[in-house]
């Protein structure tokens, strides 16, 4: 069932333009030089500390690494990650 | 995003630490609370400091329970928490009241009293009896009486004064005053003569220049030369032979001055009514004060209840409270009530004669001035009808019959 529905929104992106975050649920990452990192559409937090962010996502982990991390803003599914980042990980669980 | 922490200064918000085991997760359990969070830090494996709203505290604290997580408020910023803290600041907040209430005193205190357009003297007796009043430098507005009342207790109770403005510009009083006598330089008159105004039997003469016209006992009428301005004697009426060479007019020219008393007579018709009823002031009073607020709002604090007077005139003024230049939506307002009686008189016919006779010689005095004298007086007629005496007077009076006429100048 849920493969045939990313067929669909697979299908769905291609043909008709659609973005891919909205179709398919997947995390959309904005990032403004290495300072500042907007995530929309995360799991949830698993791991915070002054140089690392792991958020969970629908198809598996988001793992950031840096330097004085701050987490400027924190709403259910958005974060505003401010800091040094050095590296953006996806984890396939 | 930025939306959420700008207005966050006015409802305040706090610093908090979380410790405990991996303390970021109890984050993700408060934004699931829709709790905002933000400027998350992590301060060591056990703690992070964190941002949230004032009004999310309780949340979190409903959150904490049972999670084994540790709470430390940390900080405290925005205005209701700097607003509390100055609560707390005794002295401060005694010294702001003092300072508030200083002004306020000051504004509503007189601070000068100008006095402009009269004498030294009569700006004297205007200070003095403005001092009376109660309004002098120092002196409490609120209790004072409207400018207007002032202007009026002023005219009333200085008879030098013709007119008098008194003005309220903020903390002064700006008085300005028309003097009654105008000392005027007196114009040197030209050459006059004096004549008669009304038709009347000289009794008396004083003149103190020119030729007099006429003698005592004369019978004068209206526009007859009483004093001639034309000293000298009358060239000879020239005939028609002499037309050619006239001789000059050489009488010297004066402005003719003096006195010239006449009896004059008048008719006056009077009635008066053998009842009447007119309303009269009792001299009984009420007054009552009222806190203002706005325009149509007040509570009153002095003075209660009914007058319990069956009829009355009623007279209110409202003072404003001043603060720095602005007047305040709140003042005092004084209500004085003044009882009012009808009162009915009646007459028998005598007495209404004589009231008519008192009635029509005032009238008279006032028509012919001060320095007239009448003579005598007798009733003419009299009749009473609709219960009214009506009476038709004459009066015999001597008065000054003179008035000044310029000598024509083409002549």
């Amino acid at each position: 069932m849920k493969k045939w529905q990313q067929r669909i929104g697979n299908w769905f992106t291609e043909h008709l333009d659609m973005p891919a975050d909205v179709v398919l649920e997947l995390p959309r990452i904005t990032t403004i030089g290495h300072f500042h990192a907007y995530i929309e559409n995360h799991r949830g937090l698993i791991l915070f500390s002054d140089n690392e962010l792991r958020l969970r996502l629908n198809t598996g982990f988001l793992l950031i690494t840096g330097e004085s991390f701050v987490l400027k803003v924190m709403l259910p599914e958005e974060i505003l990650l401010e800091g040094k980042m050095k590296e953006f990980k996806f984890i396939e669980s | 995003m930025k939306k959420h922490t700008q207005d966050i200064y006015f409802t305040g918000y706090v610093t908090v630490l979380i410790k405990g085991d991996r303390p970021e997760l109890f984050f993700n359990q408060l934004v699931q609370e829709k709790v905002l969070v933000w400027d998350i830090v992590k301060k060591d494996n056990q703690t992070c400091e964190a941002k949230i709203r004032k009004q999310d505290i309780s949340k979190l604290r409903m959150k904490r329970r049972g999670t084994g997580y540790k709470v430390q408020f940390r900080a405290k910023h925005g205005f209701p928490f700097l607003f509390t803290s100055i609560l707390h600041k005794k002295p401060l907040l005694l010294g702001i009241f003092i300072s508030i209430l200083s002004i306020f005193l000051l504004s509503n205190t007189v601070w000068k009293i100008d006095i402009k357009g009269v004498s030294p003297e009569l700006e004297h007796q205007i200070e003095t009896q403005l001092d009376e009043y109660g309004v002098r430098l120092g002196a409490f507005k609120l209790t004072l009486g409207a400018p207007v009342d002032i202007q009026q207790r002023l005219l009333q109770d200085i008879p030098e004064l013709l007119w008098i403005g008194v003005q309220e510009k903020g903390t002064t009083y700006a008085l300005e005053g028309v003097p009654k006598t105008i000392v005027k330089e007196k114009e040197e008159p030209g050459p006059r003569h004096l004549v008669a105004k009304k038709k009347g039997v000289i009794v008396d003469m004083f003149v103190s220049e020119g030729v007099p016209q006429v003698g005592i006992h004369d019978y004068v009428e209206p526009g007859d030369v009483l004093v001639s301005g034309l000293i000298g004697k009358e060239p000879p009426v020239a005939t028609e032979k002499e037309e050619a060479e006239k001789p000059e007019d050489t009488r010297k020219q004066v402005a003719a001055t003096g006195n010239v008393i006449a009896r004059t007579w008048y008719n006056v018709s009077v009635s008066v009514p053998l009842k009447e009823t007119y309303t009269v002031l009792s001299g009984n009073q009420e007054t009552k004060y009222a806190a203002q607020f706005g325009e149509n709002f007040r509570v009153p604090f002095w003075g209660f209840g009914d007058s319990g007077y069956k009829d009355a005139q009623e007279q209110t003024s409202t003072r404003y409270l001043r603060f720095l230049r602005w007047k305040l939506p709140l003042g005092v307002t004084k209500t004085s009530e003044y009882e009012r009686v009808s009162k009915q008189v009646k007459r028998t016919k005598e007495e209404a004669r004589a009231q008519a006779v008192k009635l029509a010689k005032q009238d008279l005095q006032l028509q012919i001035g001060k320095e007239s004298d009448i003579i005598s007086q007798k009733i003419l007629h009299e009749t009473v009808e609709n219960g009214k005496v009506k009476l038709i007077l004459y009066f015999q009076v001597n008065e000054d019959i003179a008035t000044s006429q310029p000598l024509s100048q083409g002549d």
